[in-house]
C-alpha cells in the first residue's frame, strides 16, 4: 500500500462512522467498504452490519463484534450471534439462546429458543422469552427475569402477572412463582398493590406475589388516597366503585379502620384553579367521604400512624378561586385562601354561584346551535352565597368582599342569577357589572322564548328566566339577562309568546295578526295588532312595542292587511307580502288562493322552504286534499293534483305536471279515506270509504305519510296511502327503530301489544311489556320482555330462537382467530328454572334446530351438551358451525395441553380426544396423552406419537 | 387410528386429485408466493414457527418439482427471526427479504450470498423485479415495513432510490410495476399508511389515511395518491380491461374493494365488503372473487362479485346505516360459506378439465371456450372449488389449512397440471390433476409478473 493510500485510509477511519460502513465479500471473505473505499479488509467469513457501534462478524468459525476500526471488540466465542438491537445482541449456547450487552457482558443466561424485543409503548423495555411454546420475558432495567415456562407473561408497574398451565394467574417474583391460584387478572397501581381474586375470594396483594390481607372476602374494591390504601371489603358480593354495598374499610395490613358498616363512598374534589399561559385549568385534589349505614359521612385521617375516619363536614363546592376552601370549625363554615381566612367559620352554610358574564363573549365561541363551546372562565364560580341564620349574604369572589346582606329573606339561585327577596325588597344578581347592589323592585319574571343576535347566543330552555320586567314608581322596564334595558312603558307591558328583538324603522302599515289553527287551516286573529315596518330595506313585522316579530322555527305567521288580503312571514325571514284571498295550510305546506285557484305554494322540509309562484300551473284544489310527501336521503318532493295532471315540487323546483291516475288519501269531517284521483275520470271515487274515526292525528311521530287514529275501540295508525297499518284498538303507541335504524310501531293495549313494521307487517303479538332490538353483529335480534322474563326473536326471519322465560342471554363467539374479530355465531340461554338453551342461525351437517336446551354449555371452551334419551352428546361450537363430537359422553374431562384445550373421553372403550382450540376430532385406543415438545403426543402401542403426524393416507 | 373429518361427506383432496409428493418446508403466510423458474420451486419458508430464532426451517426452499426433494435449503447464519415469505428469481438469481430487516441476494445455484442489504424493519412481500435504471438487467423492488419502498440495483444491492414519503404500513402489500408515465421503465404501485414524522407538508392530510399510491419508477418521485378507508394488507394487480387503455388496478383494504385507472389513481371501481388480508383473483369474464378473514355476514367468507356494473354506474346498491358504506345489493355478489378464515387468494385455472363440463347449461366444445375454476382454501383445511361464473363445484378437504394462495401449473412436464399448497402445518402438497389447460391465474397476484395480470 502506498503511504498516500494509507494515510488517506487512516484519515478516512478516524472520519468514518459506523452507519457508513457496509459489509462486501470478496472471494468468499467479508470485509467493510464505506462507498466505494475499502476501509475493513475483507477477512471475515461472515459479517453483518454495524448496530448501535458494533458489527458481528464470524472468524475461525465463531462470532464477535468489531468496532468500526476493525478491533475485536467482542471476542469470537459464540457459536451464532444477531445483531444489536434496542442495546442487546442474542447470541447461541446450545440450542438455548441468550443476550449480551455492548460490552460483550451477559445480560440474560441462555434460557430461550426465541427473544423478542416487545414494543411497550413508554413503559420499561421488554423482552419475550420464548422455549418450547412458554414464555418468559427479561425486563432489563428492572432486572426482571422470568424463565419461560408459562403460557403469558404480563409485565406492568414492576409486577409479573403469569398465566399457568391450569388458566390459573400467578406472580412471579425473582423468577419464582410466588402466588399461582388467581382467577383473574390483578392490576396492580403504581404503589404496587392490587386485589387479587382466588377460588377463596378476593385479598390484597403486593407486586412481590406477599399476600398483604389473605383472599377470603367476597368483594374488595381498592382506592389509592395518595399512596394510602383505603381497602373496601364485603361479603355481599362484588365490590366496584359503581357497586357500592355494605363494606368494611381496612387498612393495607387488614385491620378494620371503622366498625360501622359503610354503604358508599365518593371522591371528592378540592377544587382549585391554577393560572397559565393560554387561561386558568382547574384543578383538583381527591379526597373520600364514606356514608355510613345511619347517614353519617366521614373522611379518613391519620392518628398518628394509624388510618382512621373521622365525621366530615366537607362542602363539595366546585369552581372556588386558586387554593380557596372552605373550612370548618365547631359546627360553623368559613373560607380560607392559602393560609388567609376570608371568612370566618360562622355560617351555617355556604354555596358557589355560576353566573354567564356578559364580558365573556369576547372569549367565547359559539357553535352553530348557539351552545358556547368553551369558556376561558368555564367552571369558575363568581359569588358565594352565605346563610348565617334568617339572614343570607352575598361574597364576590374575586373582589373578595360581601356586597350585601339581606335579613329574613328568601334565596333563589339558579346558574344565570340569584335573587333575593324579603318583605320590603327584592334584589337580583347577575354578574359583577350588572345590577350590583342595585335595588330592583320585580313585578314578575316572564320566559318567552329567547332567540339571539349574532353575537350573544343563549340556549334556550323553557321555562327559564330571560328576561326581567321590573317595576319602579314611573314605569314597567324590560331588561335583558345582560341588565341592558330594552324598553319602559308605564303601562303594563304583555308579551306574545315569540320572539323580540328592538328595532327602529319607519312605520309602513298596521295590520291585525293571525296564526293558522292548523289542521283545520282556519286563520284566527292574535292578540295584538302588527306593523309593517321597512328597516335596513326589509319588511319586518313590529308589534305595537316596536318589537320585530319573527315567527317560530319552522312555523309561519299569517296576517291580513286593510284591503282583507292574506301575507305571510316565514321564519326564514322571508316575507310573502298580502294579496291572497285565502290560504290552505298543512304541517309542511302552504298554498295560498287568489280567485278559487292555488296562486302561490311553498312547503318546508328541514328548515328550508321550497316555494314558487304556479300560475303556470292553474289549479283546481281541493281543500280536502292531502299532500303526499315523497323523499330519499337527499330531497323530499310534494306531489299534489292540478285539473291537468299532477303536479310535483321538490328542492329542484316546481316540475312538469303529468297525468295519471292513482290513490290517495284524504281527511273529511268523518275520518280518512281512500280517492282514486285520475283528471280523465271520475275525482271523487272512494277506494276506502270513510272511517269512522274519533280523532285523527295526521304527520304522527314526524312521519309525514302517517295518521294517528282513534277509533271508539283504541288508537291505530293509517297511512297516507289509506291503508290501516295498526289496528285501531290499542291503548297506547309508542315508535322503536329496529337493527337497520328503521321506525317500528310498539302498540299497548291491557292485554295484548304488538310489534309493526311501517308496511304494516306484524312482527310479533302477545302479552308482553316492553321490547328492544339489541345490537349483535350477524344477527338482528329482537328481545321481547315479558312478565316471565325475556323472548328472543329472529327479527329478519320472524323466527322465535328462544324460550319465553329467559333470564340472561350472551352471543357464541365462536370464530375465534388470532385477530381482533370475534363473530357472532349464535346464542347461549339461561331461562327462570336454570335450564340453558342454544340457538344457531343455520344448521349444518346433521345439526338443525333453531334453539334447544342442552344440559350445559361453556363459553369459555365453546362446546355444549344435549340429552337425548338416555344418551348424553357433545356438540363443539368452535367453528362457524355446530358438530356432534362426542356421542353418548356422560364422562369427560377438558385439559390443556401446550396451549390446546383438549376435551377426552373414554366411556366407549375407546379414548377420543376432541380438540377444543383447532375444532378437530381425534379417535383411536390410546393409553395416555402428554403434551410433548412440539404439540400433542399420545402413547399407544407401548409408544409415544405425535398426534399431529398422522399420515394421511391411512 | 384415523381422522374424522368434522365435515360429513366432504371428499378429501386426495379422492380427487391424488396427492404427488409432499415436503416438509415449515410454514408460510399469505404473503408467501411459490416461483417455479427453471425446473425448480422456489418457496420462501417461516420455518417450524412464526417465532423461533433457531429455526431449522426458515429461509429458502428450493425443490425439485418432480419429487418434491430439496435442491438447496438457503438459510442465514445469524440469530434472528429469519422468516421469508415472498421471493423471486431472474435466471441464477434469487431475491428475498427476511423478518430480520435484512434483503438478501443469493446465486440459488451455488447457494452463495452475493449482497445484502439492511433494511430498517421487516420485508414482508414479495419483491417485483425490472430493469430500473436501464442498464439491461433486472433490478429488485420491494417494501419494508413502515419504511417504504425500496429500489436496488439487482447486481449490487446498491440504492437506486428508496421513497417513505407514503408509508408502506406493515409492508404486507406486495408492489405492483407498470409504465404509468410511458418513459419505458416500469414505475411502482404501492400501499401504506405514512409514518407521521415522516409526511412533509406536502402529505400531510394524509396523515391518518390509508394510501394506494404510484412512484415515478425513474426517480420514486410520487406521480398519484389515493386514499382508502382502512389498512391495506392485500397486494395490488393490474388486469387489463374492456373499454380501458390500460390496465386497471385493483385493490382491497380492509373494507373495501376498489379499482382504479392506473395512469392517474382515478377510480373506476368502489365497492365495500368486509376485508381481508387475501388478494383478488378476476376471471376472464370480469368476476372478482376474493375471501375474507371476516364477513359481516359471518358464515360467508367469500365472495364473487361481479364489478363491472360499477364500472358502467349500473349496480344496484345500499347504502349501510351511519357509515356511508356502499355495499352491492344482493343480485350482484354471490358468497359462500367457508370453514374458518380465508387469508389466501384465489387462483384461476381448469383443474379438472372442465371442457367436459357445461357452462351457461350449455356443454362447451373445444379449447377455446374451456372453462376455468376458482381454487380458494381457508386456514382450517377447505378448499372451495368454484366456476368461473361463481357457482360451487364442490368442498374438499385439505390434511392442513393455508394462509398461502395455491399454486398451479404444470411442474413436472407431464403436460398435466399440478396443485402446490403450502400447508400451515409445514408441509408442502403437490397434488396431480388430470387437466391439460393453460392457466390463467395460477399464483399469487397472477403469474408472478409484477402484478400485472
Amino acid at each position: 500500500m502506498k503511504l498516500s493510500s494509507f494515510i488517506f485510509l487512516l484519515l478516512l477511519v478516524g472520519a468514518v462512522h459506523s452507519q457508513d460502513l457496509v459489509p462486501f465479500s470478496r472471494n468468499g471473505m467479508y470485509g467493510f467498504k464505506a462507498e466505494q473505499t475499502i476501509v475493513i479488509q475483507p477477512k471475515y467469513e461472515y459479517a453483518l452490519d454495524f448496530s448501535q457501534g458494533l458489527a458481528a462478524v464470524k472468524l475461525n468459525g465463531k462470532w464477535g463484534f468489531i468496532n468500526p476500526k476493525g478491533e475485536l471488540i467482542i471476542p469470537n466465542k459464540f457459536k451464532a450471534v444477531s445483531g444489536f438491537e434496542h442495546g442487546y445482541a442474542r447470541f447461541q449456547q446450545g440450542e438455548l439462546i441468550g443476550l449480551i450487552d455492548t460490552a460483550g457482558n451477559v445480560a440474560l443466561a441462555p434460557c430461550a429458543d426465541f427473544i423478542q424485543y416487545l414494543e411497550t409503548y413508554g413503559s420499561d423495555e421488554q423482552f419475550e422469552l420464548g422455549l418450547k411454546g412458554k414464555r418468559g420475558l427479561f425486563v432489563p432495567s428492572d432486572r426482571v427475569i422470568v424463565s419461560p415456562k408459562y403460557k403469558y407473561v404480563n409485565y406492568r408497574m414492576g409486577s409479573c402477572v403469569v398465566r399457568l398451565e391450569n388458566d390459573k394467574l400467578g406472580i412471579v417474583h425473582d423468577d419464582e412463582l410466588k402466588v399461582q391460584n388467581l382467577v383473574s387478572t390483578p392490576y396492580f397501581s403504581n404503589k404496587k398493590i392490587a386485589k387479587g381474586k382466588t377460588e377463596d375470594g378476593y385479598g390484597l396483594l403486593s407486586s412481590r406475589g406477599v399476600w398483604l390481607i389473605e383472599p377470603k372476602y367476597e368483594g374488595m374494591h381498592v382506592e389509592m388516597w395518595g399512596a394510602i390504601p383505603l381497602v373496601m371489603v364485603s361479603n355481599e358480593g362484588e365490590l366496584s366503585s359503581y357497586r357500592q354495598k355494605n363494606f368494611l374499610l381496612l387498612d393495607k395490613k387488614g385491620s378494620i379502620v371503622h366498625h360501622d358498616t359503610l354503604v358508599s363512598f365518593e371522591k371528592v374534589y378540592e377544587n382549585g384553579h391554577m393560572e397559565y399561559d393560554w387561561g386558568t385549568e382547574p384543578y383538583s385534589e381527591v379526597a373520600y367521604v364514606f356514608t355510613a349505614k345511619n347517614g353519617e359521612k366521614y373522611e379518613p385521617f391519620f392518628n398518628g400512624n394509624k388510618l382512621e375516619l373521622r365525621k366530615s363536614h366537607r362542602l363539595d363546592l366546585k369552581g372556588l378561586l386558586p387554593n380557596m376552601k372552605t373550612f370548618y370549625s365547631k359546627g360553623k363554615y368559613g373560607l380560607i385562601a392559602s393560609s388567609d381566612t376570608l371568612l370566618p367559620a360562622e355560617f351555617d352554610t355556604l354555596g358557589t354561584i355560576f353566573l354567564s358574564s356578559s364580558n365573556s363573549d369576547d372569549y367565547m365561541e359559539f357553535d352553530e346551535w348557539g351552545e358556547p363551546l368553551y369558556s376561558y372562565n368555564e367552571g369558575r364560580a363568581e359569588y358565594l352565597w352565605l346563610k348565617k341564620g334568617n339572614s343570607i349574604g352575598i361574597y364576590h369572589l374575586a373582589s373578595k368582599m360581601v356586597l350585601g346582606e339581606f335579613y329574613g329573606g328568601e334565596l333563589e339561585v339558579t346558574d344565570r342569577f340569584v335573587r333575593i327577596k324579603n318583605k320590603d325588597h327584592e334584589i337580583l344578581y347577575f354578574d359583577d357589572k350588572h345590577f350590583k347592589g342595585q335595588k330592583v323592585e320585580l313585578e314578575s319574571f316572564y320566559c318567552p322564548k329567547f332567540s339571539s343576535n349574532k353575537n350573544k347566543l343563549f340556549k334556550e330552555k323553557n321555562g327559564e328566566v330571560d328576561y326581567i320586567l321590573a317595576k319602579d314608581e314611573k314605569q314597567f322596564t324590560i331588561y335583558d339577562l345582560e341588565g341592558n334595558k330594552i324598553l319602559s312603558h308605564s303601562n303594563y307591558l304583555k308579551f306574545h309568546n315569540s320572539n323580540i328583538l328592538l328595532k327602529a324603522g319607519r312605520q309602513v302599515g298596521t295590520f291585525d295578526a293571525y296564526y293558522v289553527n292548523s289542521p283545520n287551516q282556519t286563520l284566527v286573529k292574535d292578540v295584538y295588532p302588527i306593523n309593517l315596518i321597512n328597516y335596513n330595506g326589509e319588511a319586518n313585522l313590529i308589534n305595537e312595542y316596536g318589537e320585530v316579530i319573527y315567527p317560530e322555527y319552522e312555523s309561519e305567521f299569517f296576517y291580513k292587511d286593510g284591503n282583507d288580503k292574506i301575507g305571510a312571514l316565514l321564519s326564514n325571514g322571508r316575507h310573502i307580502k298580502a294579496k291572497y284571498d285565502s290560504i290552505n295550510a298543512f304541517p309542511g305546506l302552504v298554498k295560498m288562493y287568489n280567485n278559487g285557484r292555488v296562486d302561490y305554494m311553498y312547503f318546508m322540509e328541514y328548515g328550508n322552504y321550497v316555494s314558487g309562484r304556479i300560475a303556470y300551473y292553474p289549479v283546481q284544489m281541493n281543500v280536502n286534499q292531502t299532500p303526499r310527501f315523497e323523499s330519499d336521503d337527499y330531497e323530499t318532493w310534494l306531489y299534489t293534483e292540478t285539473d291537468t295532471g299532477s303536479l310535483c315540487m321538490s328542492s329542484t323546483g316546481v316540475k312538469a305536471s303529468y297525468q295519471e291516475s292513482y290513490l290517495k288519501a284524504v281527511y273529511t269531517e268523518r275520518g280518512i279515506a281512500l280517492k282514486e284521483i285520475n283528471p280523465e275520470a271520475n275525482w271523487n271515487s272512494f277506494a276506502v270509504e270513510p272511517q269512522d274515526y274519533k280523532k285523527i292525528v295526521p304527520h304522527w311521530n314526524d312521519n309525514y305519510h302517517l295518521a294517528k287514529v282513534k277509533s271508539t275501540e283504541g288508537w291505530g295508525v293509517n297511512t297516507i296511502g289509506g291503508q290501516l297499518i295498526v289496528p285501531a284498538k290499542f291503548k297506547k303507541l309508542e315508535i322503536l327503530y329496529d337493527p337497520y335504524e328503521e321506525q317500528v310501531i310498539h302498540a299497548v293495549s291491557s292485554k295484548i301489544s304488538a310489534l309493526y313494521k311501517l308496511n304494516g307487517d306484524l312482527i310479533y303479538e302477545g302479552a308482553f311489556k316492553g321490547a328492544e332490538f339489541p345490537y349483535l353483529d350477524g344477527m338482528t335480534l329482537l328481545e321481547i320482555q315479558t312478565k316471565n322474563g325475556l323472548l328472543l326473536i329472529d327479527y329478519e326471519s320472524g323466527e322465535i330462537i328462544s324460550p319465553n322465560n329467559i333470564k340472561s342471554y350472551e352471543p357464541i363467539e365462536a370464530m375465534l382467530d388470532d385477530f381482533e374479530y370475534y363473530g357472532f355465531n349464535g346464542l347461549a340461554m339461561t331461562d327462570e328454572n336454570g335450564k340453558s338453551y342454544i340457538f344457531k342461525n343455520s344448521c349444518f351437517s346433521d345439526v338443525c334446530f333453531s334453539f334447544k336446551e342442552v344440559v350445559k354449555y361453556d363459553l369459555d371452551f365453546l362446546f355444549f351438551e344435549v340429552k337425548e334419551g338416555e344418551s348424553e352428546y357433545i356438540y363443539s361450537m368452535s367453528s362457524e358451525y355446530y358438530y356432534k363430537v362426542f356421542e353418548d359422553s356422560k364422562d369427560y374431562t377438558i385439559d390443556l395441553y401446550g396451549g390446546v384445550a383438549l376435551m377426552t373421553s373414554k366411556t366407549t372403550g375407546r379414548y377420543r380426544v376432541y380438540d377444543l382450540t383447532a375444532g378437530m376430532l381425534y379417535e383411536g385406543v390410546f393409553d395416555d396423552f402428554r403434551d410433548g415438545p412440539e404439540g400433542l403426543e399420545v402413547f399407544i402401542n407401548n409408544n409415544w406419537q405425535y398426534i399431529f403426524e398422522l399420515p394421511l393416507e391411512e | 387410528m384415523f381422522l374424522i373429518n368434522p365435515a360429513i361427506g366432504q371428499k378429501n383432496i386426495q379422492q380427487v386429485f391424488p396427492l404427488q409428493w409432499k415436503s416438509k418446508i415449515g410454514t408460510s403466510t399469505y404473503r408467501s408466493n411459490v416461483v417455479y423458474s427453471q425446473d425448480y420451486l422456489f418457496i420462501g419458508s417461516s420455518g417450524e414457527d412464526l417465532n423461533k430464532d433457531i429455526d431449522a426451517l426458515d429461509g429458502v426452499h428450493i425443490l425439485n418439482p418432480k419429487t418434491g426433494k430439496s435442491f438447496r435449503h438457503i438459510q442465514l447464519p445469524q440469530l434472528g427471526d429469519n422468516d421469508v415469505n415472498g421471493v423471486a428469481v431472474s435466471e441464477d438469481l434469487l431475491y428475498f427479504g427476511t423478518d430480520n430487516d435484512y434483503f438478501y441476494c443469493f446465486n440459488w445455484r451455488e447457494g452463495k450470498e452475493l449482497w445484502k442489504y439492511k433494511t430498517k424493519n421487516d420485508c414482508e412481500s414479495v419483491p417485483a423485479l425490472s430493469d430500473m435504471n436501464m442498464d439491461g438487467t433486472m433490478d429488485v423492488i420491494f417494501n419494508v415495513q413502515m419504511d417504504g419502498v425500496h429500489v436496488l440495483d439487482g447486481k449490487t444491492g446498491e440504492s437506486i432510490w428508496s421513497n417513505d414519503s407514503l408509508g408502506s404500513h406493515q409492508g404486507n402489500s406486495s408492489p405492483a410495476l407498470y409504465d404509468v408515465n410511458g418513459d419505458g421503465i416500469k414505475d411502482v404501485i404501492a400501499t401504506g399508511r405514512p409514518v407521521r414524522e415522516n409526511l412533509s407538508e406536502k402529505w400531510e392530510n394524509y396523515q391518518w389515511a390509508d394510501l394506494v399510491y404510484c412512484l415515478d419508477g425513474k426517480t420514486g418521485s410520487v406521480i398519484w395518491v389515493q386514499e382508502m378507508e382502512a389498512g391495506i394488507h392485500a397486494s395490488p394487480v393490474l388486469v387489463e380491461t374492456d373499454g380501458y387503455d390500460h390496465p386497471l388496478l385493483y385493490i382491497r383494504s380492509v373494507s373495501d374493494v376498489m379499482a382504479y385507472n392506473v395512469v392517474n389513481g382515478r377510480i373506476a371501481i368502489d365497492m365495500s365488503y368486509n376485508g381481508s388480508f387475501g388478494s383478488m383473483a378476476i376471471s376472464k369474464m370480469g368476476l372478482v372473487f376474493f375471501g375474507n378473514e371476516y364477513s359481516y355476514r359471518s358464515d360467508k367468507k367469500v365472495f364473487c362479485v361481479d364489478m363491472s356494473c360499477d364500472l358502467l354506474g349500473e349496480c344496484g346498491y345500499y347504502w349501510s346505516d351511519g357509515g356511508g358504506i356502499k355495499i352491492p345489493k344482493q343480485e350482484s355478489y354471490k358468497s359462500y360459506s367457508i370453514n374458518g378464515n380465508v387469508s389466501a387468494s384465489p387462483v384461476i385455472a381448469d383443474v379438472i378439465n372442465s371442457n367436459k363440463r357445461k357452462k351457461n347449461n350449455v356443454m362447451q366444445i373445444g379449447a377455446e371456450q374451456k372453462v376455468e375454476e376458482v381454487l380458494i382454501p381457508s386456514e382450517s383445511g377447505d378448499l372451495l372449488i368454484l366456476t368461473e361464473e361463481g357457482d360451487s363445484l364442490m368442498m374438499l378437504k385439505l390434511p392442513a389449512g393455508s394462509e398461502a394462495t395455491l399454486f398451479v401449473d404444470d411442474i413436472d412436464g407431464d403436460g398435466k397440471l399440478e396443485i402446490i399448497q403450502l400447508g400451515l402445518n409445514g408441509y408442502v402438497y403437490c397434488y396431480s390433476t388430470n387437466s391439460t389447460s393453460k392457466v390463467s391465474w395460477g399464483s399469487f397476484r397472477g403469474q408472478n409478473n409484477n402484478g400485472l395480470f
